[in-house]
This record gives structure tokens, C-alpha cells and sequence, in this order.
């Protein structure tokens, strides 16, 4: 039974899921590029300090600003934070075992990270994302800006990484190793079909972040004319 | 007078407040370029609260409400129920959030609670630039009459009142008032310093900060003389000469219309730049409206600061060093310093001038609002807020520097800082124009020959 719903969540789930986050992701990509163009079509001022959000954009994939005589600068957040993310993002795509089964389906594959690393990896996302969530829980601030997805997305990234350390632990694994996989892979393929439609889509999307905040600021010449003949006030008092 | 807002409003349709803010707000997306950034904002909000470190007035009130990612998801929730997919689906599934007129109410009191200094998008990841949501929220309140009675009635008389200024200077007092400070330079520095009205075919065209011509006669004068000692070709204009764009502070249609007068000025001198004295959002509003809604053919923008330091730097001017002994501290107004623009040329004056020049930290692109931005300042009403939850951190800033002058080369900021500093309790400090001290350190010495020439810059 749980072979045939293992079978199930690894191949066409799985398929279905990846396919859904391509798709989801490049059709975002392929929005923000035409609205980045359109914007800049509509701009009549269109030059840019391209160099400077450029640095801007790079600086931003480390967000340690530190500002001298700032009361809260926040650095241990920032710190614990970007540990999260690069474990995210290492871990699941330097596996060994990972590299095998796209080596096995595409026949593509590359260099991983020994077993033992790929541990400690692990368990430096499960403890870093843990803090973050005691975080978000903890502080009044955090906890009272927080959205649903804001509070549901952190625990369900960490199913597949604590799943996926006890599967390769069976010493620890209180369930079956079918049983512990099935979790790993069915949180898995939601994660990856939830990506295009939550905040989680922003690894995507940060490249473009500080060039489309700079063209909201470059204007369509005729926005004045436009906007007033839209909602007709050309005869209202200011 | 009452209002059921902090501020006051003059009386506007009470009915359908919320379809209407619709209208304009859909009216806007279509027409600007904010469609697409409110668009990426509300996909890549992370609600990470790093920019609550960043706002001063979160610092002083500490209220969830000063959050700058709170806020700006204020404007953002109704984006994404009445302008994407998803929130529509949502709303068609399940009892999703709707626009009510008390959540309008709630949004022109909160939006009005931010000064726009955009000090936060530095400490954004995703670089989400809170001040532009609250720039976009405003505009489409304004569009249903929720504007401060205060920014209002200044642009009105600005656009169509007879004076065409915000401060309702006629011209003969202009003329007057020109007068009586070229006579004031005469008796104290005996130099011919003229302020030139309408002289056609000269470089620049001058736009202070219009309250400057009643308020800040030293500034003036500081300016005055430095064009006169550098041979400087500028004018200001009889039929336009207000600076200050409360546009910028509500909407870019008023934005749109006061820039437009600044060109058609200029061009009707056959001048070639936009001179914007000691102000901070009349910098910007020019220098970023200008080429916006003008197009390429806009005249080019250049801020009094920059034109000195230029001179400074090219001989042109002498300053003499240690003329001002008590110690001075800058405050950069937000709307020149955050973007870089205008934040060494100031403080290179001063080190020219000043014997014991001390920054405040931090200070440039990353300085803390002086609490008045975004028009807060010419809103009377909220002054306890203003110089409170405001001003706070800026007055402990300029406690911290232990400085008897504060230069603010900002009429907005002018007015904000000396009301933080009487109502903070802060006593012997000043707060003074950059050339008002430029004025006293200027080297007249033998005067240029200036008689109106074109001087190639």
C-alpha cells in the first residue's frame, strides 16, 4: 500500500508538482520582464542608475547593513536568516542521494556534498529556521504583522528537512523509513507547488526588486491628462 | 474646527468613500508606473520587520503601527483583493477582506502617520520602498477629498489663486522685499549684491522655497552674494518664483502642474536651468518631475548647494576659513541626501568655514527624518505629533553633537527643527540656512565683473 502512494508522491506528484513550480515561476519571470519593459516604454525620463542598483541589487543578497549609532541593528536576525536560506537552498540541491535520482530520471548530474556535511547543513537549517519561527511567534511586532502564509510557510519548509535527516538516520527515525519518505517527499512536491504563489516565489523575483521600486518613480509624461480625464475632473476645483 | 482626522480636511463627499477611492486608485495604476510595483510588492512582501529598525518614529513610539511593512500593507491588502487574480478568486471562495469607509478612514490616518523620508527602503531586502506606498495611498485619497486643508489651500493659490505661490507673496512684495535685502547687504557688507527679477536670457532661473522671501532673509542674502562674488547668471521670474511642490506630498497630477509652471518660467526667460535654493522637496520634486513630466526637453535642475560648491571648488569663491568658531552639525534633508545627490558639497562648504564641524550619526543617505517630511510640517495641527513621535530621535541626534548651529538647507526642515527643539526642551541651539553662514565667511573681495553677462559654466 504505502509503496504504491510512495510510487505515487515520487513520480507523477512529483512531476506534476516540479512542473507547476517551473511553469508558475517562468510565467512570473516572463510577467516582470514585460512589465519592467512596459514601464520603461512608458517613462519619459528613462535613464537609470544602472550601476548603482546593480550594487544595490548584489548588496541585497546580504543583508547585513550595519548603520553606526542605530539603536536596533538587528544583526544576529540577519545572520540567522541568511544560515536559513543557504541551507535551503544547498542542502536539497547538493544531496547525494538528490543527484542520483535526477541522474537516474535526466541523466544529468553533478558534484555533491559528502553525507556528513550535508548533516550538518541540515540540521543548521532545522536550528536557524526553528529561531526564525520563534521569532516571528515571539515578538509582539514580527507576530502582529505576520499574514497566514507568514506563520504556515516556515514550519512546512522544515517537514522535508527533518524527515529527509531522519530518513538517512534510521537510528532515529521513530516510523518506518517508507513511512518517514512518503512525509519527505509529499511536503516536498506542496512546497514545490506552493513557490509560484506565495512569498516564497521572491528568489525569483529579487533580481528585478530595486530596478522596478527606481521606474516607479519614472512617470508617463501625460499622467495628469490621463488621470483626470479617467475620473472627470477637467472642470473641478484643485 | 473639527475633523475625524488628525488633521484637517475640508468638507468632501462622505458618501461612497470606498467605490470612489477605487475608481482613482484603479484610475492611477492605469495611467503611472506604480501598477507593476505595487504588483512586485505584494507577491515578495516578507513581513521581516527589518525596517522597523529603520524608522525613527517606530524608534520613538514603538507602536506596531509605526512599522513601515504595516503600513504599507494597509495599501497593498486592497491591491491585492481588488487588483489581482488571486484576490478575486479569494473573494468569490471565501469571505475575503472588503474596502469599507472605515478602513478608508483608517487609511488617511495612517498614511499621514509616515514621513515619507523613505529612510526604510535601505533596510528592505526585498527593496520595497515604503514611502513610495504611502505616496501612491495618498494620491488616491486626495482623489476623494482626503488631503490636509493645510497642503490644499497652498497649492490651490500655487495653481489658480492670483499670487501663483504658496505662501500668497504678490509681486509688488517680492519686488519690495528684494529691495530692502540688496539695501541690507549694502549697509552691512557695502557690496552692490543685486537680486535680479525677470532679466531675460540669463542662465538660471531661481525658485527658493517661497516662505524663504519671509522667513529665512539671511539664506537670501548668502545666496544673493554668492552669485554676485561668482559672476553668476541668474534671475528670478515675475510670473512664477515658488519652489515648493506639495505634489510631491499628495498627488502627482498637482506635482505634474507646479513643475510645469518652474519650465514654463524658465523658458519664457529663455533660461536654461531650474535653480533651487535651500529646499529639500522642491529639489526633488523638480529634479525627479522635471524630466518625468516634461520629457527630454526638460530644463536641467540645479540645487543653490551644488552651484556654491562648484564654485568653491573652482576658485571662483573664497570662503575664509574659521569664520564660524561655535560648533556646527548638518542635518541632510531627506529628500536631497537619501538618493546621494546633494550630501558631501554642504559639508565641504562647512569643513571651508567652520573651525569645529561635527556630523551627526548617522548622517547622509542613512540620516533620520527631521519629523516634518512629506508636508507634515505645514500641518499645524499635528505639531505634538510632529515634534513627538517625529522628532524625537532627530532631537537626541542633535543633543548627541553637543552643536550650537544646526544647518538645515530646508525650509521644511527649518520650521520642523526648531519646533523639536522648543519642544524638546533643547536650548542654545540654532537652526540656520547653509548660506546664511556662507554669507558671513564670504571673501567679497574685489567684486567679479558680472553686468548680466552669459558666464560659460
Amino acid at each position: 500500500m504505502i509503496e504504491t502512494y510512495l510510487a505515487w508522491a515520487r513520480g507523477p506528484l512529483f512531476i506534476f508538482s516540479f512542473s507547476v513550480m517551473l511553469l508558475g515561476l517562468l510565467r512570473l519571470v516572463l510577467l516582470t520582464n514585460i512589465d519592467v519593459l512596459r514601464m520603461i516604454y512608458r517613462a519619459s525620463d528613462k535613464r537609470l542608475p544602472v550601476r548603482a542598483l546593480f550594487a544595490a541589487t548584489m548588496r541585497w543578497l546580504f543583508p547585513f547593513k550595519q548603520v553606526p549609532g542605530q539603536p536596533k541593528n538587528r544583526l544576529w536576525y540577519s545572520i540567522v536568516s541568511m544560515l536559513f536560506h543557504g541551507g535551503l537552498i544547498l542542502t536539497p540541491l547538493f544531496l547525494g542521494a538528490h543527484i542520483l535520482l535526477w541522474k537516474h530520471g535526466i541523466g544529468i548530474g553533478w558534484a555533491s556534498i559528502p553525507n556528513r556535511g550535508e548533516d550538518i547543513l541540515a540540521l543548521f537549517t532545522i536550528a536557524t529556521g526553528l529561531v526564525l519561527i520563534t521569532g516571528r511567534i515571539a515578538n509582539p511586532f514580527s507576530r502582529g504583522i505576520s499574514r497566514f502564509q507568514d506563520f504556515f510557510l516556515p514550519p512546512l519548509l522544515l517537514i522535508p528537512f527533518i524527515s529527509g535527516f531522519l530518513v538517512m538516520h534510521p537510528a532515529l527515525n521513530p516510523l518506518s523509513y517508507q513511512r518517514m519518505l512518503l512525509i519527505h517527499v509529499l511536503s516536498g512536491d506542496l512546497i514545490f507547488m506552493m513557490i509560484p504563489f506565495t512569498k516564497l516565489s521572491h528568489f525569483v523575483l529579487l533580481p528585478a526588486s530595486q530596478l522596478i521600486s527606481e521606474l516607479g518613480w519614472h512617470f508617463p509624461a501625460d499622467v495628469d491628462e490621463n488621470v483626470t480625464s479617467t475620473l472627470h475632473k477637467e472642470t473641478e476645483k484643485i | 474646527m473639527k475633523s475625524q482626522y488628525s488633521y484637517f480636511v475640508e468638507p468632501f463627499e462622505m458618501k461612497d468613500r470606498s467605490r470612489r477611492f477605487l475608481d482613482a486608485f484603479a484610475a492611477i495604476i492605469r495611467h503611472s508606473n506604480y501598477g507593476p510595483v505595487l504588483d512586485a510588492y505584494a507577491r515578495m512582501t516578507a513581513k521581516c520587520t527589518r525596517c522597523s529598525a529603520a524608522c525613527p518614529i517606530y524608534l520613538t513610539t514603538e507602536n506596531i503601527k509605526d512599522v513601515p511593512c504595516w503600513r504599507s500593507e494597509l495599501v497593498l491588502r486592497v491591491y491585492r483583493r481588488y487588483f489581482t487574480v488571486p484576490g478575486m478568486l479569494k473573494t468569490r471562495l471565501w469571505n475575503e477582506f472588503t474596502l469599507t469607509d472605515d478602513y478608508i478612514d483608517r487609511l488617511a490616518e495612517e498614511l499621514y502617520h509616515c514621513t515619507a523620508c523613505r529612510r526604510c527602503k535601505f533596510f528592505c531586502p526585498m527593496g520595497i520602498d515604503h514611502g513610495m506606498i504611502t505616496h501612491i495611498g495618498r494620491w488616491a485619497l486626495a482623489e476623494i477629498g482626503i488631503v490636509p486643508k493645510a497642503l490644499v489651500v497652498a497649492t490651490r493659490e500655487q495653481i489658480t489663486g492670483k499670487t501663483h505661490n504658496t505662501s500668497a507673496i504678490p509681486l509688488p512684495a517680492l519686488q519690495d522685499t528684494c529691495e530692502f535685502l540688496e539695501g541690507e547687504i549694502m549697509e552691512k557688507y557695502n557690496q552692490p549684491v543685486k537680486f535680479p527679477i525677470d532679466r531675460e536670457g540669463a542662465e538660471m532661473v531661481f525658485f527658493p522655497a517661497v516662505s524663504d522671501y519671509l522667513l529665512e532673509p539671511e539664506t537670501l542674502m548668502g545666496n544673493a552674494a554668492v552669485m554676485y562674488v561668482t559672476g553668476g547668471s541668474w534671475t528670478i521670474g515675475s510670473q512664477y518664483y515658488d519652489g515648493i511642490d506639495y505634489g510631491l506630498f499628495y498627488s502627482d497630477r498637482m506635482w505634474s502642474r507646479i513643475v510645469k509652471m518652474e519650465a514654463a518660467e524658465v523658458a519664457r526667460l529663455k533660461a536654461r536651468l531650474v535653480l533651487i535654493g535651500e529646499c529639500g522637496h522642491a529639489s526633488r520634486s523638480a529634479k525627479v518631475g522635471l524630466p518625468n513630466f516634461l520629457g527630454p526637453g526638460a530644463p536641467q535642475v540645479i540645487n543653490i548647494m551644488e552651484y556654491t560648491f562648484k564654485m568653491l571648488e573652482q576658485g571662483k569663491l573664497t570662503l575664509r576659513a574659521n569664520t564660524i568658531r561655535d560648533r556646527v552639525t548638518y542635518h541632510d534633508p531627506c529628500n536631497i541626501a537619501r538618493s546621494g545627490w546633494i550630501v558631501n558639497q554642504p559639508r565641504e562648504i562647512l569643513r571651508a568655514i567652520c573651525s569645529d564641524f561635527v556630523d551627526m550619526t548617522p548622517n547622509g543617505p542613512l540620516n533620520y527624518c527631521c519629523g516634518g517630511g512629506s508636508g507634515a510640517v505645514s500641518i499645524d495641527e499635528i505639531r505634538k505629533w510632529r515634534t513627538g513621535a517625529g522628532g524625537k530621535v532627530k532631537a537626541r541626534q542633535l543633543k548627541e553633537t553637543g552643536a550650537k548651529y544646526v544647518v538645515a538647507p530646508c525650509a521644511n526642515c527649518k520650521k520642523q527643527l526648531r519646533e523639536v527643539i522648543e519642544d524638546n526642551g533643547l536650548e542654545g541651539v540654532e537652526v540656520i540656512g547653509l548660506h546664511d553662514l556662507v554669507l558671513k565667511a564670504i571673501d567679497f573681495g574685489t567684486p567679479a565683473e558680472t553686468g548680466g553677462k552669459e558666464k560659460g559654466r
